[in-house]
C-alpha cells in the first residue's frame, strides 16, 4: 500500500460516534472555558514583569548601605513565612494514588477522576453520590436532581420546589433508590424515588440537614436525622421504625461497608452503633476541637476529621491514633480510596489535595494549585469502584 | 487568508474571550485529535475521554499559550501521549475486563477494507500503532514526531519500519 494510500484507508477507518462525541464534549469544553476567568495582559505577563521588577528592586538596594538592610529584612520576613501545605506537592494531579474514580466537585462543578489522572467536567451539579455499583451518578443541579453515567450523559431528572440536596443511592444492579432532601427549612422533608427516575415519594417531614444513609444488605434501612435532634433508622418499605437514638449537632451519617456499624459525627464526639442500635464506640474529640466529618474504610476502620475553630487547625484521626495535624486551615471532605489504603482530604488555604498513606509506610502525596485546574475549593466527595465494581 | 494566520487569530480570539473563535479552533481540530486518539486506542469511549480533556487542557493553557507556535502539535503530543499511556494500562488490567473490552472492539470495528485496516492496525503495539497515526494520518515528519514523543529520531524510523513491516503482514494475512 503505498503512503497516500495509506493515508485514505486512515482516514476511511470510520470513527463510531464521532459526530454525538464532539458535541457532547464541545459542551464540556464551552463550560470550561465559560467558567475561566480570562487573564488581563499585566496579569498574564506578570511572571516576567515580577522577574524584572524583583531583579531591579535586588541591583538598586544592593548599591546602597541602607538598600541592603531592607534586602535582608524582606529575606528573613520570607525565611519566617509560616506557610500552609505539603511541602513537595505535585504540580498536577497526574494520577490517583489508588484504584478507582474519583468525583471531585468545585466551584466549577462536577469532576469524574480517573486513576490515570484524566478528568471530565460534568457541569454544575453538587451533591454528588455514586450509584452502588459506580454505574451512575445522582447530583443536584439547581433545584433538579438528575441521575447521568460517568461520563454526563443524564438519563433524568426531577424539579423539586426550593431546596434539593444530599442524594444517596443504594439498590442491587436492578432495582436501586435514592433518598434525597427537599423543600424549604423548617418544612424540608426526606424523600424516596426509584433509580430510574419514578416512584417519588415521601418518607420524613421536619428532618435536618444530614444526607440520608442507607444500610448496605438487602434490606431497605435508612438512617436520618429529624430537626428535633433523632437519629432514626427506618425500613422504608415498611415504614416501621428499627430503632433510634438521639443526636447531637450532625456533620455526618454513614453505615460501615457490610452494614454492621452506623457513624454519627456529632460535635465534640463521634459515636458508632452497633445495627441493632447499641452503642460500640465513642470517640472523642480533642479539647476545643469539633468533629466535622467521619467514615468508614472498607475493612470498618473510622477515620475521622476535627478541627480547632478558635486556632485554626485540623486534625484528623483513624481510630483513636491521630494520622495527621496541621495548620493553617481547616481541612474538608474525608474520602478512603476504595482499597482502604489512601485518605483524602481537601486543604483549602493550601490549595492543596492531599493523599495520606493508611497505615504509614509510604509517603504523603498532595497535589498543589488543584483550584486553577479544578475551579475553586475543589474536594474529593466520592471515590469509587472500578467500573462494573 | 491561510489556515495557519486563521488559527494565530482564532487564538488570540479565544484568549480575548471569544466563544465563536474558541468554536472554530475546536472544529478544526477535534475530527483529526478523535480520530487519531481512536486510531491508536480503538476504543470510542477512551478516544472520547482522551480528545476531550487534551482541550480541557488547551483551554486551561489558554492564557499561557505562545501564538506564534501552532496550536496543532501541542495538541497532538497530547493526545498520543494519553492514547499511548490508555492502551498500556489497558494491557494491564484483569483478564475479564480484557475479554469484554476486546468484544466491544470487535463489535465496534467497521466492515469492509477499513475493517481490514483498522483490525490489523488494532494488532500492533500501542507504540506503533501511534508512530503510524502520526506519520500517516497526521502527517508529521519522523523529527516532529520524535519531538512529540520525546524519542530519538533513530527510534522513531526503526518504530515506523517495523510498524509498517508488521502492518503489511497482517494485511497479507487478512487478505488470504
Amino acid at each position: 500500500m503505498s503512503e497516500r494510500g495509506l493515508r485514505r484507508a486512515l482516514l476511511d477507518v470510520p470513527a463510531p460516534d464521532e459526530a454525538a462525541a464532539r458535541d457532547r464534549s464541545w459542551k464540556t469544553v464551552l463550560a470550561a472555558f465559560e467558567a475561566r476567568e480570562p487573564v488581563s495582559w499585566p496579569v498574564r505577563h506578570a511572571r516576567p514583569l515580577i522577574v524584572v521588577a524583583v531583579a531591579a528592586a535586588v541591583v538598586a538596594a544592593s548599591l546602597t548601605p541602607p538598600g541592603e538592610a531592607v534586602v535582608n529584612e524582606v529575606r528573613d520576613a520570607i525565611g519566617r513565612e509560616r506557610t500552609a501545605g505539603v511541602s513537595r506537592a505535585e504540580p498536577e494531579l497526574f494520577s490517583l494514588p489508588a484504584p478507582g474514580r474519583a468525583l471531585v466537585e468545585s466551584g466549577r462543578g462536577l469532576w469524574v477522576v480517573r486513576r490515570d489522572g484524566s478528568r471530565r467536567l460534568l457541569g454544575r451539579y453538587r451533591d454528588a453520590a455514586w450509584s452502588p455499583h459506580g454505574l451512575f451518578i445522582a447530583a443536584v443541579r439547581g433545584n433538579q436532581l438528575a441521575a447521568f453515567d460517568d461520563r454526563g450523559k443524564l438519563r433524568w431528572s426531577v424539579a423539586r420546589r426550593g431546596f434539593v440536596g444530599s442524594p444517596s443511592w443504594t439498590g442491587t444492579r436492578t432495582d436501586t433508590r435514592i433518598a434525597y432532601l427537599a423543600g424549604p427549612v423548617p418544612r424540608r422533608e426526606l424523600r424516596l424515588i426509584a433509580g430510574d427516575g419514578t416512584d417519588d415519594r415521601l418518607i420524613a417531614r421536619r428532618v435536618a440537614a444530614v444526607a440520608p444513609a442507607w444500610r448496605p444488605g438487602p434490606e431497605r434501612e435508612l438512617a436520618f436525622v429529624r430537626r428535633s435532634g433523632r437519629l432514626l433508622v427506618v425500613d422504608t418499605e415498611s415504614g416501621a421504625l428499627r430503632w433510634h437514638a438521639h443526636a447531637g449537632p450532625t456533620a455526618e451519617l454513614e453505615w460501615s461497608a457490610d452494614g454492621r456499624r452506623l457513624l454519627l459525627a456529632e460535635g465534640r464526639r463521634l459515636r458508632v452503633f452497633g445495627a441493632d442500635g447499641t452503642l460500640a464506640r465513642v470517640l472523642p474529640a480533642p479539647r476545643g476541637f469539633v468533629v466535622v466529618d467521619g467514615t468508614f474504610a472498607p475493612d470498618r476502620r473510622v477515620a475521622y476529621l476535627a478541627v480547632h475553630p478558635n486556632r485554626n487547625e485540623s486534625r484528623i484521626f483513624v481510630g483513636r491514633a491521630q494520622v495527621f495535624g496541621a495548620g493553617p486551615g481547616w481541612f474538608t471532605s474525608l474520602a478512603w480510596s476504595p482499597d482502604g489504603r489512601r485518605l483524602a482530604f481537601a486543604w483549602p488555604e493550601a490549595d492543596q489535595l492531599v493523599f495520606l498513606a493508611v497505615p504509614r509506610g509510604s509517603k504523603i502525596k498532595a497535589v498543589a494549585n488543584v483550584s486553577r485546574h479544578f475551579g475553586r475549593t475543589p474536594r474529593i466527595t466520592g471515590w469509587c469502584c472500578a467500573p462494573g465494581r | 487568508m491561510g489556515v495557519g494566520r486563521d488559527e494565530r487569530a482564532w487564538v488570540r480570539g479565544a484568549q480575548a474571550g471569544s466563544v465563536s473563535d474558541l468554536e472554530a479552533l475546536f472544529r478544526l481540530h477535534w475530527p483529526r485529535a478523535y480520530r487519531a486518539a481512536y486510531l491508536v486506542c480503538h476504543d470510542a469511549a477512551a478516544a472520547e475521554d482522551i480528545a476531550q480533556e487534551a482541550f480541557l487542557a488547551a483551554v486551561r493553557a489558554l492564557d499561557r499559550f505562545d501564538r506564534r507556535r501552532p496550536f496543532g502539535p501541542w495538541l497532538h503530543r497530547i493526545v498520543v501521549n494519553r492514547a499511548i499511556d490508555w492502551s498500556r494500562a489497558r494491557g494491564l488490567r484483569d483478564e475479564v475486563e480484557l475479554h469484554e473490552t476486546a468484544a466491544a472492539t470487535e463489535a465496534a470495528l467497521p466492515s469492509g477494507n477499513s475493517h481490514t485496516l483498522a483490525s490489523a492496525l488494532a494488532s500492533l503495539s500501542p507504540e506503533h500503532r501511534a508512530v503510524i497515526v502520526l506519520r500517516h494520518l497526521l502527517e508529521y515528519t519522523p523529527g516532529e514526531i520524535a519531538a512529540l514523543l520525546d524519542l530519538p529520531r533513530g527510534t522513531v524510523n526503526s518504530r515506523l519500519r517495523r510498524g509498517l513491516d508488521e502492518l503489511g503482514e497482517r494485511l497479507r494475512e487478512e487478505v488470504r
